[in-house]
């Protein structure tokens, strides 16, 4: 028998008129897995996670979910976006925002929450230690405070595929631990993956890593070695590793 | 005035209209506003005038052909701009003037004496008809049900479109659907302040009742309310000064935006207010502890 993946993408292409943002990417997820995607920006990040979300058609090649086909599987995938995108002005507080992640079990005409929404609801928030928000305007919160409210929004959905699109970006210090040790918890029960330019702040956490630009180069355990990153990112380590670079590589030899 | 509008039909009509036309435009107009559609709603509005002129030229009510002109636009702006990419601002643009030519156009191939196009221009409250009232009627009902039965997944596709899609719908009916309610939101207004002053009663009301609160909710009832009070105020303006009810409703509704902001901010200098908005939430936040 074989195994079903979290996530199967088999030969996926993805082009913007006549850019090429994927080409031939495979890539297979298992359910428990902790997965960073590393590579430069233009690499086609975003856009893996775009198709996965089924918010970009590809040209060729195919996504299952738990062996679905992505249509769906949709319900089982928590998505949280980069934060700066938001209009801050935008009147809504956080319990309506994190209820959102509740729309997909309701039929949407006449969708009106449940008390059973609003019992997850509060409890996320307080796993995120960010219970009394509740009632906040979004404006009104921090960058940190933010992205746990987008977290606590994903996890409504009580998904069993977690994606995360720079998720550290535009945070503090003392929500990014926290998000990090949230994630690591829960890559114990669902697949999480990460993507990120801030591979040394996740290189201790994750069980896998991806390096993509355009092409897959690599998918496997967090020891890189230096010819794998020059070819993802087709310069110095150094450029992208910040002065820790053991802490996702190997120590090199005669370094 | 009280008394007049006890005796004469046609004042009735202009306050069941006014009050009619600003519940359509309380609820859209702050959609408008947080989806920043002003512009695009300006456009429909003038391709509205292509209908009006259709609508002398073939003999049938000029509304009507203002309601099929200004929605086929709007959903004809989406189609381009979902299959093509082009900027929504460049459609936008040339619809704009479309509108207006074809319009133009149909005037002046219509037969016989060139027919008075300025109350729908700039509107005039005091000679909607009965039949005005009942498509009004209609339509606001319309925009009502659709918006109760949708409420909660508007706003969160308003605030994230994308998380919405993600959540299984389908976002591209919601665009739709939106842009419909804006079209027919417009022919209702156009009876009361005319298609060149639209924008101003979309955009001011929600403007100011953005500045109390920061509940969805309550910025379409206070618009609501306020474009009631507007509208009245226009009219009563209007009647009692013999100028064109379209002009002292806006000038009421931007004098009003203007002078609650500078008050307000003069407010803010003193130290009375904290923050420059949602102030009435902030100050229930900090009661609840």
């Amino acid at each position: 028998m074989t195994m079903t993946y979290a996530i199967e993408i088999r030969s996926l292409s993805v082009y913007y008129n006549n850019l090429c943002a994927l080409d031939s990417v495979n890539l297979n997820v298992k359910e428990q897995e902790f997965l960073g995607i590393i590579g430069p920006s233009g690499g086609g990040k975003s856009t893996l996670l775009k198709s996965v979300l089924n918010l970009v058609k590809p040209s060729s090649g195919s996504i299952k979910i738990f062996g679905q086909p992505l249509r769906l599987s949709l319900n089982q995938i928590g998505y949280v976006p980069q934060n700066i995108r938001f209009d801050r002005h935008f009147p809504i507080n956080v319990k309506d925002v994190v209820l959102m992640g509740r729309i997909s079990r309701h039929k949407p005409l006449f969708l009106r929450y449940k008390q059973a929404d609003l019992t997850i609801v509060s409890q996320i928030l307080k796993d995120l230690e960010i219970g009394h928000l509740i009632d906040r305007q979004i404006g009104q919160l921090s960058g940190g405070q933010l992205q746990r409210v987008l977290l606590a929004r994903a996890l409504a959905v009580e998904p069993r595929i977690l994606l995360l699109d720079e998720p550290t970006s535009n945070v503090d210090s003392y929500s990014k631990t926290l998000i990090y040790s949230i994630l690591k918890e829960l890559s114990r029960r669902i697949a999480v993956i990460v993507v990120t330019h801030d591979i040394w702040a996740i290189s201790s956490l994750i069980d896998q890593v991806a390096c993509l630009n355009v092409k897959l180069h690599y998918h496997g355990g967090t020891e890189l070695n230096d010819e794998i990153i020059q070819n993802v990112f087709g310069c110095p380590v150094d450029l992208i590793a910040h002065g820790v670079p053991h802490r996702i590589y190997r120590a090199h030899e005669g370094v | 005035m009280i008394d007049a509008l006890l005796e004469y039909k046609f004042l009735q009509n202009a306050v069941i209209s006014a009050v009619l036309a600003s519940i359509a435009c309380g609820i859209i107009g702050t959609i408008v506003m947080e989806k920043r559609l002003v512009m695009m709603s300006g456009g429909i509005a003038h391709t509205a005038f292509g209908g009006i002129g259709m609508g002398y030229y073939l003999k049938i009510e000029p509304i009507l052909g203002a309601l099929a002109f200004s929605i086929f636009s709007s959903l004809t702006i989406i189609k381009i701009k979902r299959s093509t990419f082009t900027n929504p601002d460049i459609l936008i643009g040339m619809f704009w003037s479309l509108g207006m030519a074809i319009g133009i156009l149909f005037i002046a191939i219509t037969p016989g004496y060139p027919p008075d196009m300025t109350s729908y221009l700039f509107g005039d409250i005091l000679t909607v008809s009965r039949f005005d009232l009942w498509i009004i009627s209609v339509l606001d009902v319309l925009v009502i049900i659709t918006i109760v039965t949708l409420y909660n997944v508007f706003k969160a596709y308003m605030f994230d479109e994308e998380f919405v899609s993600v959540s299984g719908i389908r976002t591209s009916i919601l665009e739709y659907l939106l842009f419909v309610l804006i079209a027919i939101t417009v022919v209702i207004l156009i009876r009361v302040v005319g298609i060149i002053l639209v924008i101003a009663l979309f955009t001011a009301p929600p403007a100011i009742a953005k500045l109390f609160t920061y509940n969805l909710k309550r910025i379409m009832l206070i618009s609501t309310i306020l474009g009631s009070a507007f509208c009245l105020i226009g009219l009563w303006f209007s009647y009692e000064m013999h100028i064109s009810s379209g002009a002292s409703i806006v000038l009421i509704t931007v004098l009003s935006y203007v002078s609650i902001s500078i008050t307000r901010r003069m407010l803010k200098k003193e130290g009375r207010v904290h923050v420059t908005s949602g102030m009435v939430d902030i100050a229930e936040n900090m009661q609840k502890g």
